[in-house]
């Protein structure tokens, strides 16, 4: 499989970079790991005039460092580097669970990076097709059209849906991402980051580039945990996804965070369903009080835009969430 | 919009020589590898980084030849199937994946010895969880798998050299 020509620029550092991407803008595409750009490309469902190549940048953009209170991780990290890393492996075992459940080892989960996984598209079982089997349809809204295929007559929007796995872990433990341009750069919080919009997930102008993604360093009594449900357990996108972040205080919930993957255009933050434990104690039936309640939050979103059943996805919301929720509490416990 | 674009010139150290070439910039380094240096050893399965048959090593690090730009290894060490072989001998890799039938058609094989080496270059003695974990990303059409995950574990327990059964 052949991909379209488009010329190919690697600038020797940052600021080269983005005065190349002012200069481009959006007939121009970042490339990092390739691993969602090329695929993407190959099926016609993006063709940039120039790709801009990372590479070179990888020594100034990778890495974790500590300021003050933040962790402040490099987009061009490799996932290996981010889940093998010892401070994430042991305090934020929820995010390299994330991050090593994207591929597999060797589906570029060397080459692959954490701003890449927060830059992905959107993805829907009738959008990520080859271009043969698109040209059946009417271009949908992802593609500049009019119509949402699993939608049906009444969508007035895009429904795919996001099905990156740490953009979902980042989006529970509250992450924010450092976007730089030549003209300077925003710092902006995952929930803002993410738009909700399928036509266009991240709020990334043309001439930005992510370059950062800042958490808070974990507080003593954090839990986290990713659970993922997809057909393999290696190279598959979620079907259902559900990453927490849980905060235990004298055997009690001080705070809790569930962003589900695979189910909105963003990662979906459920408030609502997880304000109730605060004060509780993180026993079985308070978990699975509130895992319930995320399922009955996340039923409106489920539509038939991916390769397993919406009922099925449905039903296992509850699941993941509960099984999340009780291995972060475990966690924070001290426990597993 | 579909514009040929000034080919450039690629140099990377493919299995230990040097070699310079022309490619297109949107070039893969799977094509380059196979339609230039006629290394056909590395196969095209998906061609979207799902199968695994195209997987080589970059500076010894696993990656999707079908998914990586030609230039972007620009400059780097390739490694092959073809560079597994030394001096006529088959790779300790290659001769415990035949010793143990872990060949089938062979379509999935090239990817499945890089994946091998790059595993065992990292965990001399893998245990099953991690010999499959490794392999997960790799699509065996023939479902040979349990071969495949023997000769490795066969690998693993046996001092280089050792391997047949």
């Amino acid at each position: 499989m052949s991909l379209p020509c488009f010329e190919y620029l690697a600038p020797q550092g940052l600021a080269e970079a983005l005065e190349l991407k002012a200069l481009w803008g959006q007939r121009a595409a970042w490339l990092a790991g390739g691993s969602d750009l090329l695929a993407r490309a190959k099926q016609g469902l993006v063709s940039p005039e120039a790709v801009i190549s990372l590479k070179n940048l990888t020594p100034d953009l990778s890495g974790l460092s500590q300021e003050a209170n933040q962790l402040v991780l490099g987009a061009q990290t490799t996932l290996h580097q981010a889940f093998g890393h010892p401070l994430i492996a042991r305090e934020l075992p929820g995010l390299a669970e994330a991050l090593s459940a994207i591929g597999a080892p060797t589906l570029q989960q060397r080459v692959a990076t954490l701003g890449g996984n927060l830059c992905a598209q959107t993805r829907c079982l009738h959008y990520n097709q080859s271009a043969l089997w698109r040209a059946g349809l009417a271009p949908c809204f992802k593609l500049g059209g009019e119509v949402c295929h699993p939608g049906g007559a009444s969508a007035d929007r895009c429904r795919s849906t996001c099905q990156s796995d740490g953009a979902v872990m980042l989006m529970a433990l509250g992450a924010s991402v450092v976007l730089a341009s030549a003209a300077g750069q925003r710092t902006l919080a995952l929930e803002g980051f993410f738009t909700g919009q399928g036509e266009r997930p991240q709020d990334l102008a043309p001439e930005e580039l992510l370059t950062h993604a800042i958490l808070e360093r974990p507080a003593p009594g954090l839990g986290t945990a990713y659970v993922k449900m997809a057909s393999r357990g290696a190279v598959d996108f979620p079907l259902v996804s559900a990453g927490v972040a849980l905060r235990i205080e004298g055997g009690l919930i001080a705070s809790a965070r569930l962003a589900l993957g695979a189910v909105y255009a963003a990662p979906l933050l459920l408030k609502t369903a997880m304000d109730p434990l605060l004060g509780l104690a993180p026993t079985p039936a308070n978990l699975a009080q509130a895992a319930a309640q995320a399922g009955r939050d996340a039923a409106p979103f489920m539509i038939e835009n991916h390769s397993a059943p919406a009922a099925w996805r449905a039903q296992m919301v509850p699941v993941a969430v509960e099984r999340a929720l009780a291995k972060a509490a475990a966690r924070a416990l001290g426990g597993a | 919009m579909d514009q040929p674009r000034p080919k450039q010139i690629f140099s990377a150290q493919v299995n230990g020589q040097w070699v310079e070439l022309l490619v297109a910039p949107q070039e893969t380094l799977l094509e380059a590898l196979r339609d230039h240096l006629e290394l056909t050893g590395s196969k095209e399965g998906c061609g979207e980084g799902v199968c695994g048959a195209c997987t080589v090593l970059v500076e010894g690090q696993p990656r999707r030849a079908c998914l990586t730009l030609a230039l972007e290894a620009q400059g780097l060490s390739v490694l092959t199937v073809e560079g597994l072989a030394q001096g006529g001998e088959l790779s300790r890799e290659q001769g415990a994946f035949i010793a143990h039938g872990a060949i089938q058609c062979g379509f999935c094989a090239p990817g499945m010895l890089m994946a091998t080496r790059d595993l065992l270059s990292r965990d001399p003695a893998p245990d099953q969880a991690a010999i499959r974990r490794q392999l997960s990303g790799h699509v065996c059409r023939c479902t040979g798998y349990a071969k495949i995950v023997e000769a490795v574990a066969a690998l693993g327990q046996a001092a280089p050299g050792e391997e047949q059964p």
